[in-house]
């Protein structure tokens, strides 16, 4: 964003942030018309709101806060109509191995790269959103919500529709499909580029 | 010192930055004597942090391959200016 686009007016908006607000809503809610829906009813409300904005942050993000508040709703109101089934995920719960005195029972393989580090560049970057899209839609608007978003785990529960052990479930494996395809998709990548 | 079921469970429930300072130096204390449940979580850890470094530059550049189509972008600047006249 340049300084120019920061703080622009009302008028310029769709052309200065809707790609980015785009991208914002379809990483979290997966499907483009939702996403398209979702920046419009942004901008609506942000023109609506406009004289309550203080300027004090970008408009950039002041308009993000008002989208996220929309893909929230948007993501709650989908869960409800998704019915759990619980069987698979305490099959999982169960496989998390614990022996006595809760010490854990597994030992698993290192990272095949320094994934801090991995994140300062901007080819991982792409990698990492490829391998998030290509999660099932439940694990990565999880894994977003918490990890990308920061919603606590009560927040996670009430707008996804699941309980707290779900939750862990889902994010275990949604860490461990990312994981596993950061690890081909880098390592193949850093292979070609070095 | 905390068990690794009260290490995972506390991750599981919070990403590791938004632990409590004290929870915090518990956590890394476990991890850091405890061979296995500190491979598992500090991969968590690992990525949280990677992560966070990614979202604390405020990016703004588009990783992902979806814009506005201009029939999308014209279609919202419609519904703005007809908002703006009532």
């Amino acid at each position: 964003m340049n300084d120019k686009e920061i703080n622009n007016g009302p008028e310029t908006w769709v052309d200065d942030h809707g790609d980015y607000l785009l991208q914002y809503a379809y990483v979290r809610l997966r499907n483009s018309a939702a996403a398209e829906d979702a920046v419009q009813e942004t901008f609506l409300a942000g023109y609506k709101a406009f004289e309550r904005y203080n300027g004090k942050t970008p408009v950039r993000y002041w308009l993000r806060g008002i989208l996220r508040h929309k893909v929230v709703d948007y993501i709650r109101k989908s869960s409800r109509e998704v019915p759990i089934d619980d069987t698979e995920n305490n099959e999982i719960l169960d496989s998390f191995n614990f022996k006595a005195l809760g010490i854990f029972d597994q030992n698993p393989p290192d990272w095949k790269f320094d994934p801090e580090h991995a994140f300062e560049r901007k080819e991982f970057m792409k990698i990492f959103y490829e391998c998030i899209s290509e999660m099932k839609d439940n694990l990565a608007q999880a894994f977003v919500l918490r990890e990308i978003d920061g919603l606590s785990t009560d927040e996670i529960c009430k707008q996804l529709n699941l309980t707290p052990n779900n939750l862990w479930v889902i994010l275990h494996r949604a860490r461990k499909q990312l994981k596993s395809c950061l690890e081909s998709k880098w390592t193949k990548e850093a292979n070609g580029v070095f | 010192m905390l068990t690794c079921k009260q290490v995972s469970k506390a991750l599981a429930e919070n990403r590791f930055d938004d632990l409590p300072s004290h929870k915090r130096m518990g956590l890394q204390l476990h991890l850091k004597f405890c061979m296995f449940c500190g491979k598992a979580n500090t991969q968590v850890i690992q990525l949280q942090k990677g992560i966070k470094k990614m979202h604390d530059k405020n990016d703004d550049e588009l990783y992902v391959n979806v814009r506005l189509s201009d029939e999308a972008k014209n279609n919202i600047k419609e519904k703005m200016s007809i908002n703006s006249e009532r």
